[in-house]
């Protein structure tokens, strides 16, 4: 058997290829990964070259084994898991590469991490990047499968776009009718490693903070009727009612149905929301909920959530009535009114002292509390100084007057409840970015924002935000540019921290926004195509109700045309006639005239063997075959342009030629 | 040795070749059932196409790709593998086409012995307008021979064949085959010639029961080394003579080409009686014979061979040393 041998050229091609894959995955695999494939590629190339040998197998698999139990160890049975497991042995194959098998099952791991990747990232950059590879990919595998050493690059990619091109409208075709049906063959709990930021159902002073360093896209949201402003975009998301001296805990609200009562002309925003998943059900509505529709449940404290823990993009659309003072009916708790006790003392002074200066009425007890917030050198910042646990919001209040919005709302929040008023904390967004070509409003973390709510008797639940009186840019315009910059800076994309310091921002700004818009229409109609797009489609070919019938029943159409198209293919007579070399033609009728005579040309025989042997035979012709021969090396071998003259010349005298 | 005629001119078309064609023709018609001719087309009717066990690899691949797909409803890595799985169907394509309309004629091939590989000569012949890649031939489950074609050329390749028996073989059905592009698929057509080979007797061993008797091809007082030759001048190079009595210098001066010839004082007649060599097994005493056979004809000497069926009068040289061999491979053989 004839052993396979890898030449290094293929051998190259191969690892670029594999190199192609692992990029995308650098953030997602652990490094050694990398470190056994830098160390497997040059090894292997050693080996292509002559100059080493591979190791014995067991050794490989040695290394195989030590790495899943790295990996289980690490990562358990989850997908992370298993796709690190399939990039190790994508790795390590190449020191098992001995046969045209053993490679063409590299390429085959290659394809089916690359079609994985979509399981991380399914932006239109990643797909591009991905088909790109796809198409590398498979001229490495035809350049595999061919005898020779090298990979002819543009003969082997006409190959691969030969294959391609069909290919895709096919895909398509079948991607569009495949049925859409929520199949879940095994649990896919997995953390989504894109949605590992967000809120928990818990906030303490620096949470917030925390959570404003990304630029993470939460949620769009797009409106009917008409744009809001930005202070009206109170994102409503989580109510904390618990305190216990150190966190705010969000509860189950456990009330009666509170009752709203619009006036007819109140101002109502109507929009649908786009939520990235957050793996959480809450929901994040604009203040003064109404209407909701999808897969939500209304709580009695007036906030949404969906009705499964959200792991993919969903959709909801909300209708809320903006109006100063909506008039509830009921909603008192006691847990919003209890305080530990022992617990800030000195907040509790202040309280005292600013409650009796406003005559104990509740109304004027919020102003002078939003003055003392005013006046007394408070700042807003996104790097606020951590506070001791004990005795936080004393710490915040007196000491350190530096805070983010969560310091703020929680001190307020305390300071209603240390005079019986019942408050509550609300953690949320606040604000968001218009993209004026794709018409929608993005949520990212760095909006996340808290503030309080509190219930004044024939009011009901009062929004009151204390970061507006500390900082009122913010909440007029959004959230500050140098807080954007500290933000993107802190994320590491240089690239958005410059533009969103520099001042080239504003010219920046719409190529971003064009960017998002095509990124957007890319996953409405690619990513998200789904069961109701997929019915809307359908309806056009009446199927009432799609199933697995319109799929195989289109698949095997399809394959059917395939095998049409191949039947017609039979009947190409495409016969290789080799271009006529007049030089060439002369010289086989001057063969054929002395094969006349006997004197046949061998198979092979060269035309100054031929002529010795003519010149032999007839020893009479020696003159004039000797001519003929001189002119055809000439015009055949020696010069490489000559004329038509010349060609015509040398027939002429073939044609001459008596034997 | 059979002759083939091997002209590369094309033909002058008299009555007699235009008959000779139709003939031919309607043979070839008579024959389609039985691919038994020394030319042949690949063409649609026997070519199939199969997965290889990569193919089936892939399609693993592409299952549990669609299956991860689904459980995680990623629309991309469905699309994606919807394309892989086109890809690979639409590959039939190329693969088949690699092999339709190729021409697959058999040549004479050389001689071999028995105990060593025959390398069975094909041409193969490609006449479309594309390239015929990595094509395959191998026959039963012997080593394969890959080569590619350009647009109209042709190939002369040696399909090697364990040939195992002296006398006259039939190798019948080779494989030919091709997994290109993609390997996914393979394009196969069993193509069956009619030619046949010779496979000499295996040559017994130099050592052994020959050893004694090799004294007899030394003249007296010699030892079992080439014996001294003297040098008897220049002769007209014939087909036959050894390459290694060629005046090489005398031809890098521009001469002709010119044998040594040379003059073994007293230069042996061997006759090799079949009757006479006392070996009881008929395939033994072939061998021996045999490996005489290429003794003599190695120290030069002329010799003649004496059958039950056959007479060769001696000589010496490649043709005679053939006739030889070839009364040895095919005496009393079984298939004749």
């Amino acid at each position: 058997m004839i052993r396979y041998r890898l030449s290094p050229q293929l051998l190259w091609a191969l690892l670029v290829g594999q190199l192609v894959v692992l990029i995308p995955y650098f953030p997602i695999l652990p490094f050694w990964v990398y470190v056994i494939f830098f160390i497997a590629a040059p090894w292997r190339l050693m080996v292509a070259y002559g100059y080493w040998s591979l190791p014995k197998n067991y050794m490989v698999y040695g290394v195989v084994i030590l790495g899943a139990l790295i990996t289980f160890l690490n990562f358990g049975w989850s997908r992370d898991g298993a796709v690190t497991l399939l990039a190790l042995a994508f790795s390590l194959k190449l020191l098992e590469l001995k046969a045209l098998r053993d490679s063409m099952i590299i390429i085959f791991l290659g394809l089916f991490l690359l079609a994985i990747y979509f399981l991380y990232s399914n932006s239109i950059g990643a797909a591009i990047y991905i088909f790109a590879a796809f198409v590398l990919l498979t001229i490495v595998l035809i350049g595999l499968n061919r005898i020779g050493d090298i990979l002819p690059i543009r003969g082997v990619l006409q190959k691969a776009l030969i294959l391609l091109l069909p290919a895709i409208p096919l895909a398509g075709i079948l991607f569009i009718f495949f049925p859409r049906m929520e199949m879940t063959l095994w649990p896919a709990s997995d953390a989504n490693r894109m949605g590992v930021s967000g809120f928990s159902n818990t906030v303490e002073p620096g949470d917030i903070s925390r959570l404003a360093q990304s630029n993470r896209v939460v949620f769009r949201a797009k409106f009917k009727e008409r744009e809001p402003l930005q202070k009206d975009l109170y994102w409503r998301g989580l109510v904390l009612s618990l305190f216990d001296g150190k966190r705010w805990v969000a509860t189950d609200a456990r009330s009666t149905r509170t009752q709203l009562k619009y006036e007819p002309d109140a101002d109502r925003l109507s929009y649908e929301v786009f939520l990235e998943p957050t793996h959480q059900v809450w929901l994040f509505v604009i203040e003064n909920l109404f209407r909701a529709k999808g897969e939500v449940v209304r709580t009695p404290d007036e906030r949404l959530e969906a009705k499964a823990p959200v792991q993919k993009r969903f959709n909801y659309e909300a209708i809320s009535i903006l109006q100063e003072v909506p008039p509830f009916e009921k909603g008192v708790f006691e847990a919003n009114e209890r305080l530990p006790l022992n617990v800030n003392p000195k907040s509790r002074e202040l309280a005292k002292k600013l409650f009796s200066k406003a005559k104990s009425n509740p109304t004027q007890y919020i102003s002078l509390v939003l003055n003392h917030f005013r006046k007394n050198a408070y700042v807003y910042t996104l790097k606020p100084p951590g506070l001791s646990p004990k005795n936080a919001i004393d710490g915040f209040l007196f000491y350190s007057k530096k805070g983010f919005c969560e310091h703020y709302a929680t001190a307020f929040t305390f300071l209603m409840r240390a005079e019986q008023i019942p408050a509550r904390v609300v953690v949320g967004y606040q604000g968001g970015e218009f993209n004026p070509y794709a018409g929608y409003w993005t949520v990212r973390e760095y909006h996340a924002h808290a503030w309080s709510e509190v219930w004044l008797p024939d009011m009901g639940w009062v929004r009151v935000d204390p970061t507006e009186v500390v900082s009122p840019h913010r909440i007029e315009l959004g959230i500050d540019e140098d807080i954007k910059a500290e933000i993107a800076r802190k994320t590491r994309s240089f690239l958005v921290a410059w533009l969103e310091s520099s001042r080239i921002k504003p010219y920046f700004a719409h190529f971003l926004w064009g960017a998002e818009a095509v990124e957007t229409f890319w996953q409405s109609l690619v990513v998200d195509y789904r069961e109701e797009d997929q019915k809307l489609f359908l309806r056009w070919f009446s199927f009432s109700s799609f199933s697995w019938a319109p799929f195989m029943l289109v698949l095997l159409v399809l394959m059917g045309a395939v095998f049409i198209f191949f039947g017609f293919t039979f009947f190409s007579k495409r016969v290789f006639v080799p271009p006529q070399d007049p030089v060439l033609k002369a010289y086989h009728l001057f063969c054929r005239k002395l094969a006349k005579i006997g004197i046949i040309r061998k198979v092979g025989e060269g035309p100054q063997d031929f002529m010795d042997r003519v010149i032999h035979v007839r020893p009479d012709l020696r003159q004039i075959v000797g001519e003929i021969n001189e002119l055809y090396l000439d015009l055949r071998y020696r010069e490489l342009d000559h004329d038509k003259q010349a060609e015509k010349d040398f027939y002429k005298r073939v044609k001459r030629l008596s034997v | 040795m059979r002759s083939i005629p091997v002209s590369n001119l094309p033909r002058e078309s008299s009555l007699l070749s235009r008959l000779f064609k139709r003939f031919q023709k309607i043979k070839k018609h008579w024959e389609r059932r039985e691919p038994l001719s020394d030319r042949v087309v690949l063409k649609y009717h026997r070519i199939f196409v199969l997965p290889t066990k990569n193919g089936l690899r892939f399609l693993l691949i592409c299952s549990v790709l669609f299956l991860a797909s689904v459980n995680y409803e990623s629309n991309l890595g469905l699309f994606f593998c919807f394309l892989l799985f086109w890809v690979a169907i639409v590959s039939i394509l190329p693969t088949y086409h690699n092999l339709a309309g190729l021409i697959v004629e058999a040549r004479l091939s050389e001689p071999a012995f028995a105990g060593q590989d025959l390398y069975f000569k094909m041409e193969l012949k490609n006449q479309s307008a594309r390239t015929r890649e990595t094509i395959r031939v191998r026959w039963k489950e012997g080593p394969r021979v890959s080569i590619s074609l350009l647009p109209g050329e042709s190939q002369m390749i040696g399909v090697p064949i364990p040939a195992l028996h002296r006398g006259l073989f039939r190798p019948g059905k080779f494989r030919v085959y091709t997994q290109f592009p993609l390997g996914l698929f393979y394009a196969w057509v069993l193509v069956e010639s009619p030619t046949e080979c010779i496979v000499y007797p295996k040559p017994a061993q130099r050592e052994g029961a020959f050893s004694h008797f090799l004294s007899r091809f030394y003249k007296e007082g010699e030892t079992s080394q080439e014996g001294k030759e003297d040098f008897g001048g220049f002769r007209k190079y014939q087909p036959g003579d050894s390459l290694k009595h060629i005046a090489w210098k005398a031809l890098a001066r521009g001469d002709e080409v010119l044998t040594k010839e040379f003059v073994h004082p007293i230069s042996k007649t061997l006759w090799f009686n079949w009757n006479k060599v006392s070996i009881p097994d008929k395939e033994e005493r072939l061998s021996f014979l045999c490996r005489a056979i290429l003794e003599a004809e190695r120290m030069g000497h002329h010799y003649g061979l004496l059958m039950p069926t056959s007479k060769i009068e001696p000589h010496a040289g490649e043709p005679h040393k053939h006739r030889c061999l070839s009364a040895l491979a095919l005496f009393e053989e079984k298939n004749q």
